[in-house]
This record gives structure tokens, C-alpha cells and sequence, in this order.
């Protein structure tokens, strides 16, 4: 055999981490984690003016599937000056590997340190990353606490669980409420031009450039901490989505290539944050969209497009859409798929399509058992839209219908929580009569107030009454065919913490990570005991941040212009309550 | 020199596989059965005798850390990206069809990949190389492009097979390669497999056909050198190559740091 010059190059090179060897990698699970190399990925830019390494704090089949990653990443890229990369969260095995051998934690792209970027942007998707945000600080060699930092790179923060920035505020140099798309690369221009003035090194040149960035709208200084508004993208609907995204060398959650339709939800239901989070709606042509659905697909060779937003059967010219894509066809076996349908007309029009919408599972968060309990979180779907939907199901390939409930709802009553059953044995008693063959599915979640919604505050029920709560209603399922899983009331206790929380709640995450809290929201990794000792150390309870807040109270995060003016969640709180009190009085 | 390497390889793997194993398609079952075209998804056609296409390429560099199943993936999206005119399986979840050579363990490079394809018509194997080579993954480079017959033989997972280890510099000391001696050629020697039904010992009695130490090429390999191992047909009892050379590179103990590849060259032709 002939060996070609491209053979017989050293293999400790081709993986490009020094130290880094082949019997490492194939002593941990799924390397192709850990090395980049995918298609799409950005080229080097030796002569770039700044690196900038974006974060996702969780692992990479979860970070690869996240949109706001995409879109960033290729708006970066697009920016001659800027060479932009990738990092996420290493499990366990590869976490002891990097400590044992002393090998600090690298973006994908270059291999280059944590440390020895301009910026490194974390995207905050779900509280219990927090602990993980530390980690990756700490294995990238870089402070974990912002006013320790006097050099390195610029740790910012952004995503829905930034929202509310005070847990997190030790920890970052700034961060961003709102959309990322105007706001980063803005934040990069000063990082560009502050650097080309010899900002390094001046002796308080980090300080100059921490208060220069208090003047970008969206973002949050917290050592220069002033009022903030929220960032909204005013171009959305006009802008192209990312339409050359990495694909990733390791099966992901989401086999998909997103195509984010339109941002923003106006159901108001009253717990959810992104409904508020991503206000106001912002629509995408449909012409415009199907012309991107095909150039998505010729770029990464993907066959599924999956039609993205927090409500997708709202989308007004949804079957012009799918219509659209299905007859501009790119390959044979492409297919749409359509996560986050509610249960409505559209989605009826959607189920009766055979054509190339991808039936894999069907889900829905009715989220309340009873009308009342729907009615009073702003839920706008009664028990007729849901029966005919699972009606509907009949013809379509759909294996698995999936249902999500949240227990210990504001103003929730026993008979609320038994109604959650009595709803899910009707569902299963329709299948029965029409002789579906699918799998039901019930997910259970404790209700977990968050910042700028109406429920902001609510009060969070303590552990022992969700549990109880949890047990009535799985006892009651087990006369019915659906699989229940459900989420730890502890766990959801401390996002409620985490979310809501005030500066004090920093030193509670630093403490957890030093016990070894990490990957907090995957089960098994969850260390309880860690967590209970954390809250006995710095003093703080669950009760305190769980418990209902008065009207008149003051609440930590007042300081943000959330665009949703208070008054408006005030008087959304207020007919929470008085539709409670009218149904049941 | 890629066109010598893979002309070279192609004459030693084999062609004649009797059986095909259906565990190697891409799809489920179902891509042995009616296929559909690209301009008609709903008109069954008979794939032209020129439709089917054998593609050789390399796996190497960080692309051999990806799993079997993920590399499938991988090419199936190039070949997506290539444009090519691919014929797809039937059923709810329709897919290109091809299938592919047996599966490489994660960590081994491969010098002489296969994977075989189908399109809805009649086209050069130049075009077909020309279009799907810009696309092939990184770390999985194009070798050549063959135009197979219908009747030709798929590609079976149960084939002998040659391996090398390749050494850094001034590896394999004397010891090693007596190790490497005493491993393969004890009569008696068995292994450890683990399954997911259990863990199993295993006898590599006549599972090695032969086994040799050579000087690597010129470039950047000199002063390096390999193990060359031949490995008979798997199964019926019969460990699997990846698995003794796992075994093996056990075996050596701290000498194991000093193989820097595992590389499959080649799959041989049936005896």
C-alpha cells in the first residue's frame, strides 16, 4: 500500500490539543464532542482582530441543537475581524482527563485556551446550567468572579435565564437582556476599537471598557450597574436566519436544521418568561422562508426542516408555508417537521397533510387539567380543542402524543389537580374507542415562578405539598396507558431560587460548584445533599425566594425596562385572580 | 498518489460477499425492497444496471472519532449536498438508499472505506466523483468512484481483514515486539469480549493469519514503523479484529502510548 502524504502526518497533531492523546479520546464517550471538524464549521481567520468564543453550558448534542448558538455564530463569522468558535460543557470522563493532565478547556474550532479569547458569550438557556457556567470558567483557566478578573477575555452572558441577571451577576463582566443580534456584534465593535487604542493595556483599561459597554442598550454592567432596557431586534422579520449551520459530527437531540418562522409569542399565558421574553411578535414571509428552507437544506445536506418558534400553528400562513416547502422540493426524502403546536385549527389542517410532515411524536402543553385552571394561566384551549385533536391523530403516522402538566399552579385547587387525570383517561379513552395505537406520554413539572411574567408574584408551594400533589396525580394515571415522568420538587425549588433571586444567590451557585454541582439538571447528576449544604452555608432558604410577593413589594429586578410595563403584568396578576375567585365562588 | 493508494486498495478488498448483510444498509430492511425516483416520488422504477456506484474513500484525522453510525450520517449528507439524482427507500421514513462497508470502530482511521450507492439514471462514475468529492466530510476524503453492475456483490461485514498499528518514532522497542509475539502466538490465547448480552472468553485460535513488523514510507513517517496484522473472516466464534487488537494493545502494557493510529487498510478479497 501506498501511503499518501496526507497519511503520514502525526495523528497527536491532526487532534490539534496538545497532551491530548488518541487513548484519551477513545477512553471517553462520544469524542467527536470535543474535536470540531464538522461542515459548516468557520474558517480559521488568522488576521482576525478579536476571537470570540460562544458558550453553551450544557453538552454538545444539547448545545449543537440551539438556535441562538446558530444565529450568532454565523453572524460573527460573517465579520471579517472576528474569528469566532465554539465550547461546551465536557462530561465527567473528559472533565477529569483536562484536570489530570492539565489541559485547560479549548475552543473547538482552534483548540486555543478558554483564557486566551477577546470574549467568551455564555448563552444562559435554563437555570440549572449555572453550575456548569462556573465549571467551564474554572477549567478554561479564567476567575470565576468578575472583580478578580483583571486581563483575559470579557465573560458575557445572555439567553432567557438572564432575564433576571442578579443570580449570575459575580460572575459576568456583562450581560445582555434580550436579543443578541444587534447587541453582539455591536459589543465586538467596541472590544475592536478598544483594543486598537491599547485598551490592554492600559491599567484601568478593563474598567473603561466595561462602562463603555453600559452605553449598548441591552446590556448590564454589574460593576458599573445602572437601569437597563431590553434589547429587541426591531429587523427580525426582514433578516436572513442562519442558513449555513455546523452540522454536528455527533447525533444531536434535534435532527434538524431550525428555521425560526417568527419570534415571539402573544398567547400570554401568564407563567411562561420566553412568551415575555421574546415580545413582541415578529413575523417572516412565507416566501421568504421557503426560498431559506431550500437554501438550508443544499448547504448542509440535512433532509429536515424543522419550522421553528414558540407557537408554531399560530403562524398565519402556515399551510402556504409547508405547501411551499413540501413543492420546492430539494430532495426526495426531505421532510418539515413541526414542533411546539398548539391545540388548534391549524394543527388539525397540519395532521390532515400527508405530505412530507414528519410524524414522529406530537406534543402539547395543555399545562392545567380543569377549564378553570386554564382559564386563570391565560391557557386559550378547551378540553374539546384537545379531544379532536387526538381525534385527528387517527390518520396521520404520529406514534407518540406527548402532554405536558405543571402542578402547584398558581390558585390550583385539589379537584384541579385530580382533573389532570380525569383529562389524560378521556385522551386515552378517545384512542381506545377509535382504536389509536399510540403511546401516551405525560410529563409533570412543579410550577416555577419567573421575573417579568404576570405570575412573577406567585408563590412557589414548598416540596412536601408538590410532592403530594405529584402522587395524586400519578396514582390516578396508573388507571390509564400513559408513561408519566416528572421533574424533582426540589430541584424546581432552586430554579425558583435561581430565577428569581437577588445578588445574595451567587454565592449560593459558587458554593454548589464547589461541592462538585454540575449538569444539575440531568437526574442522576443532580447532588441533592451538595445543594442543601450550599443553601445552610450562605444562609438561604427556598422558602424565602419561593414565597408569594405583594403587589406593592419591590422586586430585585425592577431596575430592568422589560418593555412589558409592571402595570400590565399588575393587571394580568389581577384577573389571574379574579378568574380564580369568579369560578369559584 | 491517492488515485495509487486507492487503485492499489480497491484490488485487495473484495468484491464477492455472498450473503448482504441488511444490518449495513442506512435504512431498515425496507431498502431492499421498491425504490422511488427523484423526479417521481410515487412512481416505482427499476434501478438501470449503471445506477449503482461503489465509493472508496479514507477515513483519517479527528473524523475517526466519529462513530460507525454517525459517519453514515455524515456521507449521506454529502451525498445530499452533492446534487446527485440518489434513489431513496419506501416507507414513513425514507432515506437514500446505500449501504456501507463494515463498521470501523471509534478511534480507527481507515485507508480504504466503502460505500455503495444508487442514483435514478445512468451517469458517469467521473461525474459521480467530481460532484460528491467537494462534499465528502472532513477527515473522510474521496478516494475513486467505481460503477458497479446490478449483479455485483454487496458488501459483507464478516470479511478478512488487514490492519496496521502504526508506532511513533523510535517505537516499538524489542520488548514490545516480543510481546506482540507471545500475544499472537500463543495457541491457547483468549480474550475478553464484552456484549450486551454478557461478557464472553473468546479464543483467537486461527483469527490471525499472520502478523509483521515493516519500516514505514518516506515523508513524515521516517524513522516510524508499524505492525501489520492479517485477521481471517469474523464470526462463528471468531472475535472480531477491533476486538483483539484492543486486546492486544492491553497487552502492552505503558508500551501502548507509543501506537499513535489504528488503521484499517484493507478489506480482502474472500478466499
Amino acid at each position: 500500500m501506498i501511503i499518501s502524504p496526507e497519511n503520514t502526518r502525526d495523528r497527536a497533531d491532526l487532534r490539534g490539543v496538545p497532551g491530548l492523546t488518541h487513548w484519551d479520546l477513545i477512553s471517553v464517550e462520544k469524542p467527536a464532542r470535543y474535536l470540531g471538524g464538522e461542515w459548516n464549521q468557520a474558517a480559521p481567520k488568522p488576521g482576525a482582530n478579536i476571537s470570540v468564543c460562544l458558550a453553551f453550558p450544557d453538552l454538545y448534542e444539547l448545545g449543537m441543537s440551539n438556535i441562538a448558538l446558530k444565529i450568532l455564530y454565523e453572524l460573527l463569522d460573517a465579520d471579517p475581524r472576528i474569528a469566532v468558535e465554539r465550547v461546551f460543557s465536557p462530561w465527567g470522563d473528559f472533565e477529569e482527563i483536562l484536570r489530570r493532565k492539565g489541559i485547560p478547556l479549548y475552543g473547538l474550532e482552534s483548540k486555543r485556551p478558554l483564557h486566551a479569547f477577546d470574549v467568551l458569550g455564555i448563552t444562559l438557556p435554563y437555570e440549572m446550567t449555572f453550575t456548569n457556567v462556573l465549571r467551564m470558567l474554572e477549567l478554561g483557566g479564567i476567575p470565576l468572579l468578575g472583580n478578580e478578573r483583571s486581563s483575559g477575555p470579557l465573560i458575557i452572558a445572555g439567553g432567557p435565564s438572564a432575564a433576571n441577571p442578579l443570580p449570575v451577576a459575580d460572575f459576568f463582566d456583562a450581560i445582555l437582556i434580550g436579543d443578541g443580534e444587534e447587541a453582539l456584534p455591536e459589543l465586538c465593535e467596541r472590544v475592536i476599537s478598544w483594543k486598537a487604542k491599547g485598551g490592554e493595556r492600559r491599567v484601568r483599561g478593563r474598567l473603561e471598557l466595561l462602562e463603555e459597554i453600559t452605553t449598548i442598550e441591552g446590556f448590564w454592567v454589574p460593576q458599573f450597574p445602572k437601569p437597563v432596557r431590553r434589547r429587541v431586534f426591531k429587523g427580525f422579520a426582514s433578516s436572513a436566519p442562519p442558513l449555513k449551520m455546523i452540522i454536528p459530527n455527533v447525533e444531536t437531540i434535534h435532527n434538524r436544521v431550525p428555521l425560526e418562522i417568527f419570534r415571539g409569542c402573544m398567547q400570554g399565558c401568564r407563567f411562561c418568561n420566553a412568551g415575555y421574553f421574546y415580545r413582541p411578535r415578529r413575523d417572516r414571509t412565507p416566501r421568504a422562508l421557503i426560498e431559506c428552507a431550500a437554501t438550508l437544506m443544499r448547504n448542509t445536506g440535512n433532509e429536515s426542516v424543522g419550522l421553528l418558534s414558540l407557537s408554531t400553528s399560530d403562524y398565519g400562513c402556515l399551510d402556504e408555508l409547508v405547501t411551499g416547502v413540501v413543492s420546492n422540493r430539494v430532495f426526495p426524502d426531505q421532510n418539515i417537521t413541526v414542533p411546539s403546536l398548539r391545540m388548534n385549527e391549524a394543527t388539525l389542517q397540519l395532521l390532515k397533510r400527508g405530505d412530507q410532515v414528519k410524524k414522529s411524536g406530537l406534543t402539547f402543553a395543555p399545562e392545567a387539567g380543569s377549564q378553570r385552571l386554564r382559564d386563570v394561566i391565560g391557557k386559550k384551549i378547551t378540553e374539546d380543542d384537545i379531544l379532536r385533536v387526538i381525534e385527528a391523530t387517527r390518520e396521520s403516522c404520529y406514534q407518540t402524543v406527548k402532554l405536558y402538566f405543571m402542578i402547584g399552579l398558581p390558585f390550583e385547587t385539589n379537584s384541579d389537580v385530580d382533573a389532570i387525570a380525569e383529562l389524560v383517561g378521556k385522551i386515552d379513552g378517545t384512542a381506545r374507542r377509535m382504536k389509536l395505537r399510540k403511546d401516551l406520554s405525560i410529563s409533570l413539572s412543579p410550577f416555577v415562578p419567573k421575573p417579568f411574567t404576570p405570575f412573577q408574584w406567585a408563590e412557589q408551594l414548598p416540596a412536601e405539598e408538590l410532592l403530594a400533589r405529584r402522587v395524586r396525580v400519578t396514582n390516578a394515571l396508573k388507571r390509564t396507558r400513559a408513561k408519566v415522568s416528572w421533574r424533582e420538587e426540589f430541584l424546581c425549588g432552586l430554579e425558583a431560587v435561581l430565577a428569581r433571586g437577588d445578588e445574595r444567590v451567587g454565592k449560593l451557585i459558587l458554593a454548589a460548584h464547589r461541592k462538585g454541582c454540575r449538569f444539575d439538571g440531568w437526574g442522576e447528576q443532580f447532588r441533592r445533599k451538595a445543594w442543601e449544604e450550599s443553601l445552610k452555608e450562605t444562609g438561604l432558604t427556598i422558602s424565602e425566594f419561593a414565597r408569594e410577593r405583594s403587589l406593592e413589594e419591590k422586586l430585585p429586578w425592577d431596575f430592568i425596562d422589560f418593555r412589558t410595563p409592571r402595570a400590565f403584568l399588575e393587571a394580568e396578576y389581577r384577573r389571574a385572580i379574579e378568574t380564580a375567585r369568579g369560578v369559584v365562588e | 498518489m491517492i488515485g495509487e493508494t486507492s487503485a492499489k486498495s480497491s484490488d485487495a478488498i473484495m468484491n464477492a460477499g455472498a450473503k448482504a448483510s441488511s444490518a449495513m444498509n442506512s435504512g431498515k430492511k425496507s431498502t431492499l425492497k421498491k425504490e422511488t425516483g427523484i423526479s417521481s416520488a410515487a412512481e416505482t422504477v427499476t434501478p438501470a444496471p449503471e445506477c449503482r456506484f461503489r465509493v472508496w474513500y479514507r477515513k483519517t484525522g479527528n473524523a475517526v472519532y466519529m462513530s460507525h453510525l454517525d459517519s453514515m450520517n455524515a456521507l449521506i449528507r454529502a451525498l445530499r449536498r452533492s446534487g446527485l439524482p440518489y434513489l431513496v427507500t419506501q416507507g414513513c421514513h425514507p432515506r437514500p438508499r446505500c449501504s456501507f462497508g463494515p463498521a470501523l470502530s471509534l478511534g480507527h482511521a481507515g485507508a480504504g472505506e466503502v460505500m455503495d450507492l444508487w442514483l435514478t439514471g445512468p451517469i458517469q462514475a467521473s461525474v459521480v466523483r467530481e460532484r460528491l468529492s467537494p462534499q465528502m466530510p472532513y477527515g473522510m476524503p474521496l478516494i475513486k468512484v467505481e460503477t458497479l453492475s446490478e449483479h455485483a456483490k454487496a458488501i459483507v461485514s464478516e470479511a478478512p481483514m488487514q490492519y496496521r498499528l502504526r508506532f511513533c518514532a523510535g517505537a516499538p522497542t524489542e520488548a514490545a515486539l516480543k510481546l506482540v509475539d507471545i500475544f499472537f502466538g500463543d495457541p491457547e490465547r483468549v480474550i475478553v469480549v464484552h456484549r450486551a448480552d454478557g461478557t464472553k472468553r473468546q479464543s483467537i485460535a486461527g483469527a490471525v493469519r499472520s502478523w509483521r513488523h515493516e519500516v514505514n514510507g518516506g515523508g513524515d513517517d521516517i524513522g516510524t514503523s508499524s505492525l501489520i496484522m492479517d485477521f481471517a473472516r469474523a464470526g462463528n466464534g471468531i472475535p472480531s479484529p477491533s476486538k483483539i487488537i484492543a486486546a492486544l494493545v492491553e497487552f502492552l502494557g505503558p508500551e501502548r502510548d507509543t501506537v499513535v493510529e489504528v488503521e484499517r487498510i484493507a478489506i480482502l478479497k474472500m478466499e
